[in-house]
């Protein structure tokens, strides 16, 4: 390769390759490829089925351990493990993407890239979310919609919105438009050149010879595993790069391909595995020390009074016995939310329904805070709210624990508002703080070993109950943008009577 | 003079338990919810005992494990949530000289805090100083009676219970002794299970007082236990 006209030392290339060769058995996938990336440069890896496309993909992203050759980010070599090159920075987006079908479009976007505050407040999630799909301008509609319902076009764009969550360096997608019709191809096309005109470094896999003329600064021809020309899209015809391209027996092609493709969706089912692992040993986690803090407590004041040598006076043996009952009240809570969590996930969760008139139910919830933090909820409920056909009980414990939520989570004298407004066929209710928004603490990683955990944030569950609960009755709980505190918005259908006695 | 506990903890619950139990025994307590004023309360207050949550808002448990250790003898016990061989081990290498995990019984955690403030203030141990109370083993010089240690001629600073650890081995010079006996007579009854602790200190007492070409000066037996080396014997040999 020619050096360009500079002196000293210039830079070392954004993404490096040299010499790599990767054997499946006695096919060799990849022979001797060499090529560097500049930070900003779009690179186009054009070749057809099997001509070792997806497997370059695969070692520039340390997904796989080349036979020979090395890779490297930023001149620094890059070790051959997927977790590790995500932590430099480096993102692969699959031909055959892993969404997770029973996730939501949010959900999906943020899989692995999760903050703490959205596992404590699912609605941020869909809130972060849905601005990262808004700043891309993918338009995917309501976060909120399973993924199943989308399009092949729309998955691979939340499949690409997946990848820059957390703005990588190199971005390397592998056959983006692949088995996607004209219309969902173009689409996907405007993504890519939006992510290049932003400055992200691209590598991108295909065989689709005009796309690659108009997406990429270069176009680097692969054919039986070799790198055999590179283009210029400024002064070459596409009809000479197919021509590069092609030229090879179909049977050779088809075998090829076929041996790439299993060892390809071998890696990716343990890649789904092991992140649907960390999420649940995250949860777990968090969980046991939830459980562990009342246990600590009861078993520490129970042995206290169990003590033989130790007399304790009528106050403080008082004391130890309400704790003991307190933070028993704790445990039970911990595990009926729980229970009422798995129902919820599994399907299962009963509502026994009746005409309810809404301000009684916010009362009944207010009434159960402490009494000292009672008179710090406002509530303003106009006297022609309709009647709503719900469980009265279940929506009282949406109400507590949102009220619970915005009391603890903010400083003392904080004041929490409850509104309702009846619409035309909905009623809205508003629960909204002025406290200093979400505690600092609570938008962190989940802590490791030895670091800080926000207090009483509770095992995160209380928040996806109530999500839960409104949905069972139709309605919907969503985070509402306000420039102080926090808001969220419940929206629960009002059914006429007449409709009501038909069902 | 009462011994005094500072106890920094930031769940309510635990903070009244540990102080009820201790003001109930005579002793005195400071308390300090989160980890920001420890080092000044050190310095002020002098306590005699730390015990540390390594969970608090804001502070890395560990970290503030290390600060207190580097300036300062006190002694601590971690009391964790975690309960993984891991943090105990980072725990002790981070300078604590004790770690209980949550939930513990009030009456395990009362004989570990006695048996570490009795391991951690040395006091008078008159019983072994005056049969040997200078023992030499090859250039490592250990003065039982003024409870110091010298190498090749030059001081080295044992903390009290590295100090009690090799005291243990010397008086027992050649012999093996087991993890489960130096735990007993070092660390104190309740405490024969926690073999790592032996491990963490013999690995201290290692790259204070050995070589790194040199003779070892203390030898393991694979899951026996260990011996301090019989140098003077060997070099006569040579």
């Amino acid at each position: 390769m020619t050096e360009p006209l500079q002196s000293g030392s210039p830079a070392p290339p954004e993404l490096a390759a040299t010499g790599l060769t990767v054997r499946f058995g006695t096919l060799t996938a990849l022979d001797g490829v060499s090529l560097a990336v500049r930070a900003g440069e779009c690179v186009a890896i054009a070749g057809e089925n099997g001509s070792g496309k997806t497997t370059l993909i695969r070692a520039l992203g340390g997904d796989l351990a080349p036979d020979s050759g090395t890779v490297e980010l930023e001149g620094v070599a890059l070790a051959p493990d997927p977790v590790a090159a995500a932590r430099r920075g480096m993102r692969i987006v699959w031909q055959d993407l892993v969404l997770a079908d029973n996730l939501d479009i949010a959900a999906n976007v943020m899989l692995g890239n999760e903050r703490r505050r959205h596992l404590l407040f699912p609605a941020l999630l869909h809130a972060d979310a849905a601005r990262l799909l808004d700043r891309l301008g993918i338009p995917v509609g309501d976060p909120a919609r399973p993924v199943r319902s989308l399009s092949g076009g729309q998955r691979r764009m939340i499949a690409v919105a997946r990848a820059m969550a957390r703005a990588p360096r190199v971005l390397l997608l592998d056959e983006p438009t692949s088995a996607l019709g004209v219309a969902e191809a173009a689409l996907v096309e405007r993504l890519i050149t939006r992510l290049r005109a932003e400055g992200t470094t691209i590598v991108v896999s295909g065989h689709d010879v005009p796309q690659m003329v108009r997406l990429a600064d270069r176009i680097l021809v692969l054919r039986h595993g070799r790198l055999v020309a590179e283009a210029d899209p400024g002064d070459v015809h596409p009809d000479d790069v197919a021509a590069l391209i092609s030229g090879q027996a179909l049977e050779e092609v088809r075998a090829r391909r076929e041996a790439l493709e299993a060892a390809l969706s071998a890696q990716e089912e343990t890649m789904a595995l092991r992140r649907a692992r960390d999420m649940q040993h995250a949860f777990l986690r968090r969980l046991s020390h939830e459980l562990r803090t009342p246990l600590t407590a009861i078993t520490g004041y129970a042995t206290s009074l169990l003590q033989p040598d130790v007399t304790w006076d009528d106050e403080t043996r008082h004391r130890f016995l309400s704790r003991i009952a307190a933070e028993s009240s704790r445990l039970g809570r911990l595990v009926n939310d729980l229970l009422d969590f798995s129902a919820i996930e599994a399907g299962i969760f009963r509502l026994s329904c009746d005409w309810c008139d809404l301000p009684l139910v916010i009362d009944a919830a207010v009434s159960v805070l402490p009494p000292e933090r009672a008179p710090m909820v406002e509530v303003r409920a106009p006297s022609d709210l309709p009647a709503v056909w719900a469980d009265h009980d279940r929506l009282e414990q949406v109400f507590v624990n949102l009220l619970a939520n915005a009391l603890e989570h903010n400083p003392p004298g904080t004041r929490v508002q409850v509104s309702a407004d009846p619409g035309e066929d909905t009623v809205t209710l508003l629960v909204s703080d002025d406290g200093g928004g979400l505690d600092p603490e609570l938008l962190r990683d989940p802590p490791s070993a030895g670091q800080s955990r926000p207090r009483g944030a509770g095992a995160g569950l209380g928040l996806s109950i109530a999500r839960g609960i409104v949905a069972a009755h139709g309605g919907t709980l969503e985070l509402e943008p306000v420039p102080r505190g926090t808001c969220l918005r419940i929206t629960l259908p009002v059914e006429k009577a007449a409709e009501q006695e038909q069902a | 003079m009462t011994t005094q506990v500072l106890i920094v903890e930031d769940d309510p619950n635990i903070v009244d338990l540990i102080r009820s139990n201790l003001a109930v025994r005579g002793f005195d307590t400071l308390v300090s919810v989160d980890g920001a004023r420890v080092l000044s309360l050190l310095e002020t207050e002098r306590p005699d005992m730390v015990l540390l949550d390594l969970m608090l808002p804001g502070t890395d448990g560990f970290e503030l494990c290390r600060q207190i250790r580097e300036r300062s003898e006190v002694a601590i016990i971690v009391v964790s949530a975690r309960g993984g061989e891991r943090d105990k081990v980072t725990a002790l290498n981070m300078g604590a000289d004790d770690y209980m995990t949550k939930p513990f019984g009030i009456e395990e955690l009362m004989a570990r805090i006695l048996a570490t403030l009795r391991r951690t203030r040395p006091s008078g141990q008159a019983d072994a100083e005056e049969e040997a109370p200078v023992i030499t083993i090859g250039e490592v010089e250990i003065d039982l009676g003024a409870q110091r240690v010298r190498r090749a001629g030059s001081e080295v600073h044992l903390t009290p219970t590295e100090f009690l650890l090799l005291r243990e081995l010397a008086l027992h010079r050649g012999k093996l002794l087991s993890r489960t006996h130096l735990l007993r007579r070092v660390w104190g009854h309740g405490y024969e299970t926690e073999t790592e602790y032996v491990r963490v200190y013999i690995r201290r007492l290692r790259a204070k007082l050995e070589s790194p070409d040199g003779p070892p000066l203390i030898v393991t037996q694979p899951r026996a236990g260990y011996r301090i080396a019989d140098l003077t014997r060997t070099n006569r040999i040579r």
